[in-house]
């Protein structure tokens, strides 16, 4: 095949594909482009154009031809009744030729007959087709001459020769002046002749002659047309091309645009409408980059004290636990804890707490190399990645980390404090541990740099004790992990006593979990590994989703019953739990009120910046807070000032006791009376005995809960067995 | 006896008188009278004496002069005659007219076959047909051109020539072409008398005359293409049968374009590229018709030859045509000359 045919036909081929309809016709097409639709709309206008100009032609052509042909025959008639007058006169055979010699030159011309007037004898034949067998005359067509006369002396039909030929029958007549009419001739005169129909004139014209004649002209005439179309089309396609191509040139930086490529620039186009596109685009790339920044700073940094946040440097501790493995070269993990900020924050406010973080993370950002990462990574939590760095090395930096807490003073009016850390520092090895791993190292060995007296750093040993509790802190951490995979954490319900109307039902959701062994295991085991490694977030999430479906199932029973669910530090930084509450509440049709979270006081000072924006998201839905161990922190009643939350949870400590120890009691009336001052009901936990539920009722608390009023089960019980104590005591 | 003398002496007197007349108006249209005329006269007369001293035909008692005058229809060829003969017989002349029909109504015919009217004057073949089974009656017909085909001619019905002189024609054409030497005619059948009078009259003029017999318009055509390349002149003749008009038409347009001379019978056709014509005068024809209508009335039967030719013609020459042939005409016949 020429290879300009074939470029015709891929060309060809590309067009076609711009018809949806076609498309599964052409394999290999990709999506459709506007010039290629633009063209393909162009393509099938002018194909149009062309089959109805082609058509057009052809009908007109023909029709024109027959006419012609028609007149012409007209004209063959009237020139072969002359010529064959020799068959109607007497001798004149011999001049017959000349018919022969006429019609040599004309192909069209089938075959000539002349008839006697009887219409049967034939007298003369001839013409190319003339020993064909043509059929006679009938009677009906020589009584149809005989009545014709005027321009049209002649019939037509088509001859049954070939199909493709027009026969024409014309009378041949002789006239005669009447009788005396040319004693008075006149030229102008109208006398009647006398009209005789001596013979007939047969003439058969090939009328594929001319059609033959015709397809040939139309064919190249067709040809021309198709190759002007296709030139056309092919200056076309450019013009179109080169019109659009600004906007062509759109589709690259926008597929990168697509792919979340921000960093593109679209060249301004001179087209008005282009530029227009061009300039949004622009516009827009400049927006996503600006919210890219902010979200990827917000994302990654911690608001307060501007260093990264946990996540960013998890991932950045992946990265070098990865990079240790192939490049052999140690690092270091810090965690650090700062060891009076709840003092401080308790006794010199929040504002101050914030400043002490701020402070801290410059100066520990002031230490490290611009390639190690500081963050803030939770509370009063730092850690530090150290890359490239030997053990060595690892406890230099540590102490002067040590050093310059020690030289910090932080001066709050007319207060001057200083603050010390401790710091557990984990070496990152070549492949040993995972980044989860070196972080709990870290974490333990700063826990138990602590444990030996705070202000000090500890370096995690793969050894003795540490690797024992590493190794059944790992085969928690696993354990849980599998819990979770497999769906078998379990929930229990506490009851908890509403005092002044025991029929609202309340219940306190629980968490146990199954022990390698089967037995039920108590959170105060697993919770501090899973807090270590981080699973905290996971498994409240895995609570609240449970606890909710669970609720929406007993309220489905016709129960007013509340649930409290415990809510971790971790889990406080996690705005996306907002969504998740959101979600589970719409999807279970419960009202947010039946919902209480229950947050630790320490958890809500440690992470109070953070915890303050989703406790008020959970409040705006109409979830409600309770503040759990109430009374064991420092300065609890100032954070009341702060925290959105209904409901006080004194700690069990003191109500535990309090039948038999007055400063218990004591304490207890005090938080009570308090609580009740700033409109916060109250809920006592490790209720015991009947004397304890006396003196908390006369205390005025509002809830009751502890094993006296009910224990914890995974069945909701049917009745409480102090309800009725209460209301009779109620009453 | 004494006055059937005496109207041969006024007919021979009137005849003369014509001739001398018709010479004086030929003199005056620059025509000098050709003594073969003048010859028939002289024998006309010498016959009429001869007859009245010597005998002849025995004259019958005329039961009345009355004679009926039939036309074939009132075209003006045949009211012409009429009125030409009405306007010279002297005696009662009843009209009737066919008025295109073939027969005679009965009413006609009842008075046509009155005793006072003996003789009828047919003019036209119609007339002529109608007249022809007219018991006791004599008939001269007039203005029939084939009367051979129709076998009009018995002893009580003759004629009188519908054609000029045929003599006349060819002594203007030949004045006219002294070059010219063949002449072509075509006509239908039966008409064996005109064309041996005319081949008569040619050869006097030294011209050949070849005579085609044709069937139709069509043959007449095509025999005209045939001779055309062979004379230099055709004699149209007014043979209705084998002419039509569109025929005459294409002949005339032919043989204009052949460059040949045609003699026509009508001097319309002059228009058509005839050269010339010549056309019989309808007091030249009432007067022949009279001369046979008093033979008929004092003889058994008509006398005479069947058919009696005419004595004049009336020549008209296409000077335009003439031209277009590279023909001068001569001074003699200017006179008729004329561009149509």
């Amino acid at each position: 095949m020429p290879r300009d045919l074939t470029m015709t036909l891929a060309a060809l081929t590309r067009w076609l594909s711009c018809f949806p309809k076609w498309r599964h016709l052409v394999p290999g097409m990709g999506d459709q482009s506007l010039v290629g639709r633009l063209l393909g709309i162009v393509l099938l206008g002018a194909v149009l154009v062309y089959l109805a100009v082609n058509v057009g032609l052809w009908w007109t052509s023909s029709r024109l031809i027959e006419q012609n042909l028609e007149k012409q025959a007209s004209g063959w008639l009237a020139e072969l009744d002359e010529l064959g007058t020799p068959h109607y006169a007497s001798g004149g055979q011999k001049h017959l030729a000349s018919i022969d010699r006429r019609i040599r030159n004309f192909p069209e011309i089938a075959h000539i007959r002349y008839y006697d007037a009887s219409g049967k004898n034939v007298l003369g034949e001839y013409g190319r087709a003339k020993d064909e067998d043509v059929p006679s005359l009938t009677p009906e067509q020589m009584a149809q001459l005989s009545l014709s006369a005027g321009d049209k002396n002649y019939i037509v039909g088509r001859s049954l020769l070939h199909g493709t030929y027009m026969r024409f029958i014309a009378p041949v007549r002789v006239k005669s002046i009447r009788s005396d009419g040319l004693l008075n001739f006149s030229l102008d005169g109208d006398r009647a002749e006398n009209e005789k129909i001596i013979g007939y004139i047969d003439l058969s014209i090939d009328f594929g002659y001319y059609k033959e004649q015709l397809v040939r002209s139309m064919a190249t005439g067709s040809l021309l047309i198709a190759a002007l179309l296709l030139f056309a089309l092919i200056f076309g396609r450019r013009l179109i091309r080169k019109a659009l191509a600004p906007l062509t040139e759109l589709q690259v930086p926008l597929a990168r645009l697509a792919q979340g490529d921000i960093n593109v620039h679209v060249v301004r186009a001179k087209d008005v409408e282009i530029a227009a596109i061009s300039d949004a685009l622009n516009a827009t790339v400049r927006a996503l980059k600006e919210r890219d920044e902010t979200l990827r700073t917000m994302a990654e940094s911690d608001p307060l004290t501007g260093l990264v946040n946990r996540s960013y440097f998890m991932r950045e501790l992946e990265k070098e636990v990865e990079c240790a493995v192939h490049d052999k070269v140690d690092s270091a993990v810090y965690f650090i804890d700062l060891d009076q900020f709840k003092y401080i924050n308790d006794t010199l406010g929040h504002a101050a707490g914030d400043k002490l973080l701020v402070r801290v993370a410059e100066l520990l950002k002031s230490r490290v190399r611009s390639g190690d990462v500081v963050s803030r990574f939770g509370g009063d939590e730092f850690t530090v990645l150290a890359r490239s760095v030997a053990p060595a090395g690892a406890v230099e930096l540590a102490q002067a980390f040590n050093q310059i807490m020690r030289d910090m003073r932080l001066v709050e009016g007319d207060k001057t404090f200083s603050v010390n850390c401790s710091i557990g520092i984990a070496m990152i090895g070549a492949g040993q541990h995972t980044a989860a791993e070196v972080l709990s190292h870290a974490d333990m060995a700063c826990f138990a740099a602590k444990s030996h007296g705070r202000n000090r750093y500890q370096m995690y040993e793969e050894s003795g004790e540490s690797k024992r509790t590493m190794a059944l802190d790992i085969g928690w951490f696993q354990h849980i992990k599998g819990v979770i995979e497999q769906d078998r954490f379990r929930l229990m319900y506490q009851p908890i006593l509403n005092v002044a109307d025991p029929a609202k039902e309340c219940y306190e959701v629980l968490l146990r979990m199954p022990g390698p062994d089967g037995d039920l295991v108590l959170p105060s085991i697993f919770l501090p590994v899973a807090q270590r490694f981080g699973l905290m977030v996971e498994i409240d999430r895995w609570v609240i989703q449970r606890a909710l479906h669970a609720l929406a199932d007993f309220r489905a029973g016709g129960r007013d019953i509340t649930f409290t669910i415990n809510l971790s530090g971790q889990s406080l930084e996690d705005m996306s739990l907002l969504s998740l509450v959101k979600d589970q509440l719409a999807r279970h049709q419960l009202p947010a009120e039946c919902v209480i979270f229950e947050i630790t006081e320490q958890s809500a000072v440690r992470y109070m910046d953070k915890a303050q924006r989703l406790i008020q998201g959970l409040v705006d839905l109409g979830c409600r807070f309770a503040l759990d161990d109430f009374g064991t922190g420092f300065s609890s009643f100032g954070y009341l000032k702060d925290l959105p939350v209904d409901f006080i949870k004194i700690d069990g400590s003191f109500v535990r006791n309090m039948a038999r120890n007055a400063i218990d009691e004591t304490m207890v009336m005090s938080i009570i009376q308090i609580a009740r001052s700033l409109g916060k009901q109250t809920i006592a936990e490790f209720v015991q005995d009947e004397k304890t539920i006396t003196l908390l009722r006369q205390s005025g608390v509002d809830f009751l809960q502890g094993y006296y009023v009910g224990v914890p089960s995974e069945r909701l019980p049917v009745n409480l067995r102090v309800v009725a104590g209460a209301k009779k005591t109620a009453g | 006896m004494k006055v059937k003398f005496w109207w041969d002496i006024r007919s021979g007197f009137f005849a003369r008188m014509h001739a001398v007349h018709m010479a004086a108006e030929n003199r005056k249209a620059g025509v000098f009278p050709d003594r073969s005329r003048w010859l028939p006269l002289a024998w006309l007369a010498v016959g009429a004496l001869l007859s009245g001293c010597l005998g002849g035909p025995k004259p019958e008692p005329v039961a009345s002069d009355g004679i009926a005058v039939l036309s074939s229809d009132d075209s003006s060829a045949f009211t012409g005659v009429e009125r030409e003969i009405k306007k010279r017989y002297p005696h009662r002349v009843a009209i009737f007219n066919l008025n295109g029909n073939t027969v005679l109504s009965a009413d006609m015919r009842k008075k046509i076959e009155s005793p006072q009217l003996p003789v009828v004057v047919a003019i036209g073949l119609h007339a002529a047909r109608a007249a022809q089974g007219l018991p006791g009656k004599k008939v001269i017909f007039c203005q029939v051109f084939n009367y051979e085909q129709e076998n009009l001619v018995t002893p009580s019905m003759k004629g009188v020539a519908a054609t000029p002189p045929v003599r006349d024609l060819f002594r203007a054409w030949k004045t006219l072409s002294p070059r010219l030497l063949k002449v072509g005619v075509i006509t239908g059948g039966n008409l064996g008398s005109l064309i041996d009078e005319a081949r008569t009259a040619a050869a006097a003029y030294r011209i050949d005359l070849i005579h085609v017999e044709a069937r139709s318009d069509r043959e007449t055509l095509y025999a005209f293409k045939q001779l055309a390349p062979k004379v230099q002149g055709l004699w149209l003749v007014p043979d209705n049968r084998v002419l039509s008009l569109e025929v005459i038409r294409d002949m005339m347009t032919y043989g204009m374009k052949q460059g040949q001379q045609m003699a026509v019978f009508n001097h319309e056709l002059l228009g058509l590229g005839g050269l010339l014509s010549a056309e019989s005068s309808y007091d030249d024809i009432a007067e022949k018709v009279l001369a046979r209508v008093k033979q008929a009335q004092q003889y058994a039967g008509v006398p005479g030859e069947p058919v009696v030719p005419l004595s004049k013609a009336n020549i008209s020459i296409n000077k335009v045509m003439a031209g277009r042939l590279n023909i001068s005409i001569p001074p003699a016949l200017r006179g008729m000359a004329r561009a149509p």
